[in-house]
């Protein structure tokens, strides 16, 4: 028992003498915490000038401080006023720009203003960035409107309200969207207008994946702050039967409902395919009831508003697909 | 009647007076006519006066300095036994305020109601409410912290607050079913103990969280003298279905616990421990899954002398995920206020519980499992804030104590613990913990032949936090406790008590902060540099055993030296009559 007192000290003893560092630790760096500011690498950018379009095109911004410190950076479009900001807590400071925005409208090919800040006025740093091209959203683009309002898009509009028109600068995307609005007063609908795949994407059906969950639907939208009860809704046609048409009473038509547009400025309206709902009763309402987004081949908007409330207005711009989350502007 | 039922509250606390004349009356009659029914129970009444002064009075105009309190209470034990082997019992407390006249202030309270019996001769059970522990790393109420050989005259009190909290030692007080059995037999083993139990820990809110409950099993195996051993598993568990969120936890825990002992001709030597695993599966609202699960060890070799002489040396593992709800929840509930005098100052600033507070306010203690690790002050215990279940923890203790055998004139012991971190928090260093404490009781009556009792205790305690690291990384927090009480019965059956206990910190820390699933996420800067010293005097009369009255003083002295705007002092007269029966 004596030997077996001795082992247990001896090994206690060991285990206590060789746990002096761990090479990990739990939570935050508390030295960098509760650090004092100290600038150890100034903030750099990789270059001046940038073409998005290149694959895999970014930006690199670094910085380094020996403790960590709320730090926030602000690329501004010196022509379309967008911006990309990036914000965060850190002692390293290391952020590709892959070219998106933070808002809308996206930023366009322009002069930008590179703003670092790490708050409590402790640094600032600026430099200048010129984006060459836009970088190219992945999906399936439905229309960006940069050509134009197609007239091969089938549309219907009241008289006297101005719906089918182009709408130049300050668009969401690029320089050109759908300019749409007028006041009706003796219906709801301003105007509808369609966009076959045939047309926009030149197939028959648009080009998704049959996973229902991993499509999103994005447009941008623009109304107007004093006239909010203007309303979008967007219907998608479903070809159950593969034969290329629309048959009202034997397939889908999916909708988002009603969306409300009531901001002057560009906003972005994204609706997972899933969350769609199928028409109750009429027409379609009778089809198989499936989701089944590869079998799409055709959408729809329409721009509506209460008669007696007056004038409507609800602009579009860049309408796209995109799979596996919502679009990154 | 109008003229005396003022509101319903009175109406209703009058209808339970009446209620409980009623079944005491037929009760008695009951009494009477069998010894089926019996009362037990306990009275008690206190009135307490307070003055609030000090540094952090000067320019408060808005906060009360003084105040009177007390109240009246009767706790009545109806213990019932149908038949042989069943037992039924409940205690009921009536409590009146003061000042509440007219059943205003007066409150009713079922605090117990258990069933009990045998069937067919073999199986126990219990169904109601009961107290019960299993080992110190599945089940286990700790001990709180600052109370190491309390001097006579705190204890009285303190033992107010174990039994208005339900507590009994380290056992939690659950409501639920028990199940036990045993065996005996004559070869292979001497006796086997099984128990099984499930407890509701907390209920349900449709909207925020489901129904939850404790669960286990406990097996124990005496094979002879020489050996015994265990296994155990307790699981606290949420029921999914009792709520609409898919928030829900599951923490389960099993351990195999052993004891090898050698008794031999004037002394006893054995090695114990217990070994175990933790795993806990915490499901989100989002159905998100986390799951983190730990081990834990810990060994004892131990000697026991005729000569009155217990030694101990421990070595123990608590890994960093290692998660035991039952066994790391704390005494002590710190994010709760003082109920008198909770805030002070013209900003309404909170009031901090000070050792007055530990001592003489029921409210701040826990009477739940928590499945969060809960918040704990480093000034008052640092190194096992969650007691021996502390995760992130390996150490080593020795321990000593002595009992004089001949005329039982001193019990004395010392203990030493030096502990680590396993995984540095907030740095690569790692912290290291010593904790050295020790006690003794001299039985003066023994030793100087005086035919009354007189008595005087000693405690202490040192504990020291060190980190090697750079400016902010670096530690040092020292706290060390001192403990001293006298009893002398002057008269028979009458007593002079005084005791002290002086409590001093200072050093630096970081404050933990930790998420859902009882991880490291932040850090808070803990800086302290205070000293608190309780002071009490008093005269007790004791009628017997289970009464007693008692006139104390006690003057508290809170000197924080960082901030001296915020030292105050706290002083109470009490006068307190207990009894049991």
């Amino acid at each position: 028992m004596k030997k077996l007192s001795i082992y247990l000290i001896l090994v206690s003893a060991v285990l206590l003498l060789t746990c002096k560092k761990s090479d990990e630790y739990l939570g935050p760096d508390v030295d960098k915490v509760f650090g004092a500011y100290e600038l150890i690498d100034s903030f750099k950018i990789s270059q001046n000038a940038i073409d998005f379009r290149q694959e895999g095109a970014s930006v690199n911004f670094s910085a380094k401080f020996a403790a960590y410190e709320d730090w926030n950076l602000k690329i501004t479009g010196l022509q379309s006023g967008s911006y990309k900001e990036y914000s965060g807590t850190g002692d390293v400071v290391n952020i590709n720009w892959f070219g998106t925005s933070s808002a809308l409208p996206v930023l366009q090919r322009e002069n930008c203003s590179v703003v670092f800040t790490v708050l409590g006025e402790k640094y600032t740093a600026a430099e200048s960035l010129f984006i060459d091209s836009t970088r190219v959203s992945s999906g399936v683009l439905i229309m960006d409107f940069e050509s134009g309002v197609p007239t091969s898009l089938p549309n219907f509009y009241q008289s006297g309200v101005n719906f089918f028109a182009d709408g130049l600068g300050s668009a969401g995307e690029g320089n050109s969207f759908f300019n749409a609005g007028g006041e009706v007063p003796w219906d709801y609908l301003i105007g509808l207008i369609e966009f076959p795949a045939l047309n926009t994407v030149g197939q028959s059906h648009y080009p998704l994946s049959t996973n229902q969950h991993n499509v999103h639907f994005n447009a941008m939208m623009r109304g107007d702050e004093n006239l909010p009860n203007s309303f979008g809704i967007f219907n998608f046609y479903e070809d159950d039967d593969g034969d290329g048409l629309w048959e009202s009473d034997s397939e889908d038509m999916w909708s988002t409902g009603n969306i409300f547009i009531n901001k002057s400025t560009w906003e972005l309206y994204t609706r997972p395919y899933d969350s769609l709902t199928l028409a109750t009763s009429g027409e379609g309402a009778n089809g198989n009831g499936i989701l089944e987004p590869e079998k799409l081949m055709n959408v729809e908007y329409l721009l509506l508003i209460d008669p007696v409330q007056g004038e409507a207005r609800g602009d579009l711009d860049y309408l796209i697909f995109t799979e596996g989350g919502p679009l990154q502007p | 009647m109008e003229l005396y039922i003022k509101n319903k509250k009175s109406a209703k606390s009058t209808s339970f007076i009446l209620l409980i004349l009623f079944v005491m009356s037929s009760l008695n009659t009951l009494q009477a006519q069998s010894k089926r029914v019996s009362f037990s129970g306990a009275a008690r009444s206190v009135m307490y006066y307070d003055n609030l002064g000090g540094e952090i009075m000067n320019g408060d105009t808005t906060s009360a300095d003084k105040s009177f309190n007390g109240y009246a209470l009767l706790d009545l034990g109806v213990n019932v036994n149908p038949n042989k082997t069943t037992h039924i019992e409940t205690v009921l407390r009536l409590r009146s305020t003061l000042g509440g006249f007219w059943g205003a202030g007066v409150n009713l309270e079922v605090r117990k109601l258990l069933v009990e019996g045998i069937i067919a001769k073999k199986l126990k059970y219990k169904f109601g409410d009961f107290n019960f522990n299993l080992t110190p790393y599945t089940f286990n109420y700790n001990q709180e912290e600052l109370s190491i050989n309390e001097p006579g005259i705190f204890q009285d009190y303190k033992e107010i607050l174990y039994y208005d909290n339900l507590i009994s030692d380290t056992a939690w007080r659950q409501q639920g079913l028990m199940l036990d059995f045993g065996l005996e037999a004559e070869k292979a083993f001497k006796s086997m103990d099984f128990k099984a139990f499930i407890t509701r820990t907390r209920s349900a809110n449709i909207a925020a969280f489901p129904d939850r409950f404790f669960s286990g099993f406990h097996w124990k195996m005496n094979q002879s003298k020489y050996f015994s051993m265990g296994v155990t598993l307790v699981d606290l568990f949420d029921l999914a279905a009792t709520s609409k969120t898919d928030y829900k936890l599951n923490n389960l825990v099993t351990t195999l616990n052993f004891d090898v002992k050698y008794p031999m001709e004037k002394m006893t030597v054995g090695l114990k421990g217990e070994a175990g695993l933790s795993r806990s599966d915490y499901t989100n609202a989002d159905k998100t899954v986390k799951n983190l699960s730990d081990y834990f060890y810990d060994a004892t070799l131990y000697a026991k002398t005729d000569l009155g002489i217990k030694a101990a040396v421990s070595f123990n593992q608590v890994g960093v995920n290692f998660t035991s709800a039952g066994s790391q929840s704390k005494r002590m509930n710190w994010d709760a206020q003082p109920t008198i005098f909770n805030e002070v100052t013209n900003d309404v600033v909170s009031r901090n519980a000070s050792l007055i507070d530990i001592y003489y306010d029921e409210t701040l203690y826990n009477q739940q499992i928590q499945q969060q690790l809960q918040t704990y002050l480093p000034k008052y215990s640092n190194a096992l804030p969650y007691g021996p279940a502390t995760p992130n923890r390996r150490g080593l203790n020795v321990k000593v104590d002595y009992t004089e055998a001949k005329k039982e004139f001193i019990e004395t012991g010392i203990s030493y613990s030096y502990l680590t971190e396993i995984v540095g928090s907030g740095s690569f260093n790692l912290k290291q913990f010593t904790i050295l404490n020790g006690y003794a009781n001299f039985h003066l009556d023994k030793l100087i032949k005086y035919d009354k009792k007189l008595l005087v205790t000693l405690g202490g305690q040192l504990e020291r936090t060190t980190r090697n690291g750079l400016k902010f990384s670096a530690i040092q927090l020292n706290s060390n406790l001192i403990e001293a009480g006298f009893e002398i019965e002057i008269f028979k059956k009458f007593d002079l008590l005084a005791g002290v206990k002086w409590f001093m910190a200072d050093g630096n820390e970081f404050l933990e902060i930790r998420n859902n699933y009882n991880e490291l996420v932040d850090f808070r800067q803990y800086n302290v540099d205070e000293r608190n010293v309780l002071y009490a005097g008093g005269l007790k009369y004791r009628f017997n055993e289970d009464i007693f009255v008692t006139a104390q003083y006690i003057h508290n002295d809170i000197n924080i030296f960082a901030a001296s705007t915020n030292s105050y002092t706290f002083n109470r007269a009490m006068l307190l009559f207990n009894m049991k029966f």
